[in-house]
C-alpha cells in the first residue's frame, strides 16, 4: 500500500483527534512515553524509579524473558544454600504497584529519526525517550574450543545464570572424590568484579564437606582482581590458601595471615604464572593455558564479554563493544533520546555490577524527568556496594562513592578510605559482612523490583 | 474512491464503541477536521488504499497506541501537572536504597531504617562514620565520599519521609 501507517497518523492530526478517543493522550502526545529495552536490574530500576518521580509519564518494559533470572548470588544455587526458583524475581510489583507496562517482546527493529522499536511480535512502540539496558552478551567462542553449545551441555559458564547455573550445580555434587573443579575467569572489564573468585571459594567450602580431597583451581588472564587482598585472606584462613608475597607486603603487622606447610584445596594460577586461558579441549576436559594444560573434572568459564546483543544489533557500541555516553545523562554518544545503563555503558570508575546499574538508573530517571520537564538536570551521584563471600559465614566487599567530572566527561571515585573490607577487620566484622551480603540480596532485589 | 469518503465512515464506525454519547459533537468536530486535513493534504497516493486496508490500518493503530498504554495510568481527564524537580538531598538518598530500601522505608532487620530518622540522628551518625568515631563494615567508606553539606542535604530528605 501507498500510505504508510505513519504517513495516515499524521494525516489524522493529532491535534484534532484530541478530546474525542480515550487514547487520545498517546495520540497528542500529552503524556511523555518512556520505552525501556531490558528488564534486569537496570531497566526495572529505571521504571520504578520514574513512575515515583513523576507518575503522569507512560512508561514501558521490553523484556523477553517473562520471569527474571537474577544474576547476583547465583552461585549459592550450586552450593545448594538456595534453589533455582529463589533467583526468580517477577514483574508483579512493576506493573500492579508501579503502572508500569511490561511488554515481553523482543526488539527486532530501532528507528532513531522516528523515535521507535519494532517487536518481533510484529507491534511497534514509540517513544520520547528510550532507556536501554541490555546487560552483557557472553563471547564464549574467544577461547578456541568453547562455545554456547558447549557451555549448555558441559562446560558451563553460567555468569548469565539459567540452564547452565543448574547444571553446574549438578556437575559439583557428582564430581568424583579427590576431582579438580577449574574455574576460568575473564579479562577485564567484565559483570561482577568479585564474581569470579567467591565462586571457587564457595565451592571449596562445599568440598570441604562433601569432596574434602578435591582441588579447586582458578586459571586468571590477570594478575590482580577487585577485593584480590582481601578476598585471599579469606581463602587463606579458610582454604589453606598461600597468600603471595606481592599481596602481602603491604599487609600491616596487625594481620593475621597463616602460612600452611601443605597446599589447600584452592589454589590461584595468575597471568603471570601462565593462568591465561588459550584454548579447550572439550572430549579431554583439558584446558589448555599458557602455562601448561589443566585437565579437570569441572569446568566452569567466564569468558570475555560485550555489551548485550540488542545494543550492538542497535547501532549504540562502539570499537571495545561497550556503549559511549555522555556520563552526566548516560545518553548514548551515537543516537540521541537513547540512553544506555548498566553493564553494557562505558562508566570509568564505576564496576559493571548490579549495584551500579541500580544507581544509574535512578540519576538517568531523574535526568529524563528533569528533561521532559524542561528543567536543568541536576548534578547526579551514584554508589557501588559489590558485597561478597569468601565462604557463607565470611563477608566482604568493594564500596565506592562517585561523582561526575563533567568536563572530562568522566565518573570518578570520592573519598580517602579503603574500598575494601579492613584488612585487620575484627572477626565480628567479617562476620556481619555475611549477614550483610544476605540482607542485601533481598533489599536490593526489593528496590529494583518491588 | 476518494480518501475521505471512505474515511469519515470509517472514523466514525471506529468511535462508536469507546466514545459516549454527550461526545458526539466531539466525534463530529473530529469528522470535519480529518475531512479538512484530508482535503488539505489532497492526498494523492490515498486513491489506492482499499476499504479493507484502511480499516486494517486504522485497527491497528488503535491497538498499538493502547498498548503504549500503561493499564493503570492517568487516562482520565485529570490536568498533566509536570514532576517536582528533585528535593534536595533525594539524588544523594536514592543511593542507600540498595540496602536501606526504597527512601530509606525497609522490612528486613539487617540494616537501619533511614525513613523518619531524627535529622541529628542520621548527621551524628554518619559524621562518626566519616571520621571513624564509629566502627563499621562498609559505612566508613560510603560516609567518607560525602561532603557534611551532603550528609545534612540526606538527613532532611529522610526525616521527611513517612517510616
Amino acid at each position: 500500500m501507498s500510505l504508510s501507517r505513519r504517513e495516515f497518523l499524521g494525516l489524522l492530526g493529532a491535534t484534532a483527534l484530541a478530546g474525542a478517543f480515550p487514547i487520545r493522550s498517546a495520540f497528542a502526545g500529552a503524556q511523555p512515553h518512556v520505552v525501556i529495552i531490558g528488564g534486569g536490574v537496570g531497566g526495572a530500576t529505571t521504571a520504578k524509579y520514574l513512575r515515583l518521580m513523576d507518575a503522569n509519564l507512560k512508561v514501558t518494559v521490553i523484556e523477553k524473558n517473562p520471569i527474571y533470572i537474577r544474576p547476583y548470588g547465583s552461585t549459592e544455587v550450586l552450593t545448594g544454600h538456595i534453589g533455582m526458583d529463589d533467583l526468580h524475581v517477577t514483574y508483579d510489583a512493576l506493573k500492579s504497584k508501579y503502572g508500569v507496562n511490561v511488554i515481553i517482546d523482543e526488539v527486532t527493529g530501532f528507528d532513531p529519526d522516528k523515535r521507535n522499536v519494532s517487536l518481533k511480535g510484529g507491534r511497534k512502540v514509540s517513544y520520547d525517550k528510550l532507556v536501554v539496558s541490555p546487560g552483557i552478551e557472553l563471547l564464549y567462542d574467544k577461547i578456541p574450543g568453547y562455545s554456547f553449545e558447549v557451555a549448555e551441555s558441559k562446560i558451563t559458564s553460567g555468569w548469565i545464570p539459567g540452564k547452565q547455573t543448574a547444571l553446574l550445580g549438578e556437575q559439583l555434587k557428582a564430581m568424583p572424590q579427590g576431582g579438580t573443579f577449574l574455574m576460568v575467569a575473564p579479562p577485564a572489564p567484565y559483570r561482577c568484579p568479585p564474581g569470579p573468585y567467591e565462586r571457587p571459594a564457595l565451592v571449596a567450602e562445599w568440598c570441604q564437606k562433601h569432596n574434602p580431597t578435591a582441588k579447586v583451581i582458578i586459571g586468571d588472564p590477570k594478575d590482580e582482581f577487585v577485593t584480590d587482598q582481601t578476598m585471599m585472606l579469606g581463602w587463606n584462613r579458610l582454604y589453606g590458601f598461600n597468600i603471595p608475597q606481592k599481596f602481602r607486603k603491604d599487609m600491616p603487622a596487625s594481620v593475621e595471615i597463616k602460612q600452611h606447610s601443605n597446599p589447600g584445596i584452592l589454589s590461584w594460577i595468575p597471568k603471570a604464572d601462565g593462568g591465561t586461558p588459550v584454548s579447550l579441549d572439550v572430549e579431554k576436559m583439558t584446558l589448555k593455558t599458557e602455562g601448561g594444560d589443566i585437565k579437570a573434572d569441572v569446568i566452569n568459564i567466564v569468558p570475555p564479554m560485550r555489551a548485550g546483543k540488542i545494543a550492538t544489533a542497535m547501532g549504540l557500541t562502539d570499537e571495545k563493544g561497550w556503549c559511549p555516553n555522555n556520563r552526566k545523562t548516560f545518553e548514548s554518544s551515537l543516537h540521541p533520546h537513547v540512553h544506555v545503563i548498566g553493564d553494557a555503558c562505558h562508566a570509568d570508575a564505576m564496576p559493571k555490577s548490579g549495584f551500579s546499574a541500580n544507581t544509574q538508573a535512578k540519576s538517568v530517571a531523574r535526568a529524563i524527568v528533569e528533561a521532559l520537564a524542561g528543567r536543568e538536570i541536576p548534578t547526579p551521584s551514584w554508589e557501588n556496594t559489590c558485597y561478597a563471600l569468601a565462604g557463607s559465614d565470611y563477608g566482604l566487599f568493594v564500596a565506592d562513592v562517585f561523582e561526575l567530572a563533567e568536563a572530562e566527561n568522566k565518573i570518578k571515585r570520592v573519598g580517602k578510605f579503603s574500598r575494601y573490607l579492613k584488612l585487620d577487620a575484627t572477626p565480628a566484622q567479617i562476620r556481619m559482612g555475611a549477614v550483610y551480603q544476605q540482607a542485601w540480596l533481598k533489599s536490593f532485589t526489593e528496590d529494583c523490583f518491588a | 474512491m476518494k480518501l475521505n469518503t471512505i474515511l469519515l465512515p470509517l472514523l466514525l464506525v471506529s468511535c462508536i464503541g469507546t466514545v459516549q454519547a454527550d461526545e458526539k459533537k466531539a466525534v463530529e468536530k473530529v469528522a470535519k477536521a480529518v475531512e479538512a486535513k484530508t482535503v488539505e493534504a489532497k492526498a494523492p497516493a490515498a486513491d489506492s488504499v482499499s476499504k479493507d486496508e484502511l480499516r486494517e490500518m486504522i485497527r491497528e493503530l488503535i491497538q498499538e497506541e493502547m498498548a503504549n498504554l500503561q493499564p493503570t495510568s492517568n487516562t482520565d481527564s485529570k490536568p498533566v501537572a509536570p514532576a517536582h524537580a528533585a528535593k534536595a538531598g533525594e539524588i544523594l538518598a536514592h543511593t542507600c536504597a540498595g540496602c536501606h530500601g526504597t527512601n530509606g522505608t525497609l522490612e528486613n532487620e539487617a540494616f537501619m531504617p533511614l525513613a523518619g530518622m531524627p535529622e541529628q540522628e542520621f548527621v551524628k551518625t554518619m559524621l562518626d562514620f566519616r571520621d571513624g568515631a564509629r566502627q563499621s563494615t562498609l559505612m566508613g567508606t560510603v560516609a567518607n565520599g560525602l561532603s557534611e553539606q551532603q550528609i545534612r542535604d540526606m538527613a532532611r530528605y529522610f526525616m521527611e519521609v513517612s517510616p
